[in-house]
């Protein structure tokens, strides 16, 4: 595939077509949002790794039922979330894992003090507490929402529910993650970030 | 409020820590250049461990380990999974890599009504003639085939076990007989396995004890016997049923009857040598 990135529907027509290139840039175009997706729902690595895996094969054999003129992330999506709840049957894994957040390096190009990065910091932790301590529905709506900045259409096909009970599934959740971090506006990062 | 929350959650999102994500592009290609079709758990067939591994168990070259007798292919006109021409086109040539692929275009001769099955023996005396230990299925009703035959090709022999119809394997309409297994020897020359592809079948690639088979299911399809180069060979071609095609040790096994993927595979995973 040279030239301009071409959309996925196109690559989807290309790879039906017999070029086995258009597939691969599917699969690299998208192997980090569906490990992520996977590794949401089966809560391990090597889990998430096989669940990413068998779904872009499954998904290549089933090319032939995907509606062209349909968007392919919730279709493949779709068939991730499927996978990765085979995974987690299938091993007995548990599928509640804790989230961390990354270490990062300190801002250089800031004008944040040491201390307001830490505070930053503190508070980025507080808030990624208060979702690992959620349910897993709730915690996993919120992880595909903000945290995978996924649609409603892509959050339906792997939660296999209507976009409407996804909205409200996200507002229960949005609610029960207030009430339990107790998060006054002057708790939350986004704050401190807005006035960095 | 809310929306403070919301844009917290997604300031929060860029800071979190997901593990690295593996390349899957090579994976994914060679699983499916290999036929590694993620068939999911089986149930009293995997004995309750997962088949589902492909990154762990990809084998060299499927082709080699399921489908490769010595001098004559197994060449497979059949039907595969409802997939449209495009899809056919896309699955072939990914497939046709390391001597594995699919064909499309006419049958390639008059259908034969003979199952070409050879001469008629015991298993006694089907072991005397080939080289490679036979293998017979352990289930009750099956320990001792109504029928045995050796054939060729290929040249080092093909044995034929042939059971009649009865209430657990009904008369398939492509043979006439309940059951048969065929079992032969690969020698790692390479072979093309092709299928012509149409819509109305279903393709699977089970797991079968540390490797993988291909199971074809759906309307009759057409099989045949080719020469070392590739050719059919007269009065070989003839429709076949569901077939399951699998590869144990060396000895590379074929089963055909009017029965489900999952019976077929519990025959499949029960096949021993005959106690002497």
């Amino acid at each position: 595939v040279e030239g301009r990135p071409l959309d996925d529907n196109e690559l989807v027509r290309r790879a039906l077509a017999g070029d086995a290139g258009a597939y691969e840039e599917l699969v690299a175009r998208y192997q980090e949002l569906a490990y992520r997706v996977a590794y949401v729902l089966a809560g391990d690595a090597e889990a998430a790794r096989d669940a990413a895996q068998s779904a872009f094969i499954k998904a290549f054999f089933s090319l032939n039922r995907f509606r062209q003129d349909a968007p392919f992330r919730p279709w493949l999506l779709k068939i991730v979330a499927n996978e990765a709840r085979n995974q987690r049957r299938s091993t007995w894994r548990r599928s509640h894992h804790e989230l961390q957040l990354a270490e990062g390096p300190p801002p250089v190009d800031s004008a944040q003090s040491p201390e307001g990065a830490a505070l930053v910091r503190e508070e980025r932790e507080a808030l990624l507490r208060a979702v690992n301590a959620l349910s897993d529905k709730d915690r996993q709506v919120i992880v595909y929402r903000y945290f995978l900045d996924l649609n409603e259409s892509e959050m339906a096909a792997i939660m296999r529910c209507p976009k409407g009970t996804v909205k409200s599934r996200l507002s229960r959740a949005l609610s029960r993650l207030r009430a339990q971090g107790g998060f006054g506006a002057g708790d939350l990062p986004a704050k401190e970030a807005a006035h960095d | 409020m809310t929306e403070l929350l919301e844009q917290s959650l997604t300031e929060l999102g860029t800071h979190v820590r997901f593990p690295t994500t593996p390349d899957l592009s090579f994976s994914v290609r060679s699983a499916i250049e290999s036929g590694q079709y993620p068939s999911g758990t089986r149930p009293g067939i995997a004995r309750g461990r997962t088949l589902v591994r492909p990154y762990m168990r990809l084998p060299g070259s499927f082709a080699r380990r399921v489908v490769c007798p010595a001098l004559a292919a197994v060449v497979l006109v059949g039907a595969i999974l409802g997939l449209s021409p495009a899809a056919r086109t896309a699955v072939a040539s990914w497939f046709h890599i390391n001597g594995f692929g699919f064909s499309s275009g006419p049958v390639p001769g008059p259908l034969g009504q003979k199952l070409d099955l050879g001469d008629r023996t015991s298993l006694a005396g089907a072991q005397k003639q080939v080289s490679f230990r036979l293998l017979v299925p352990t289930l009750a009703g099956l320990r001792s085939p109504d029928e045995v035959y050796v054939g060729s090709p290929p040249s080092t022999g093909r044995v034929t076990l042939l059971y009649h119809a009865s209430m657990e394997f009904p008369r398939a309409s492509t043979t006439g007989v309940g059951l048969f297994i065929t079992e032969f020897q690969g020698s790692g020359d390479p072979v093309f396995f092709k299928k012509l592809l149409s819509n109305v079948s279903h393709l699977d690639f089970p797991a079968i004890g540390n490797g993988r088979g291909v199971w074809i299911e759906g309307p009759p399809h057409v099989m045949y016997y080719v020469d070392a180069n590739g050719k059919p060979l007269k009065d070989t071609i003839r429709l076949a049923g569901n077939v399951l095609i699998w590869q144990q040790g060396k000895v590379t096994l074929r089963l055909e009857g009017l029965i489900t993927e999952l019976r077929a595979l519990t025959v499949a995973e029960s096949m021993t040598p005959p106690s002497p």
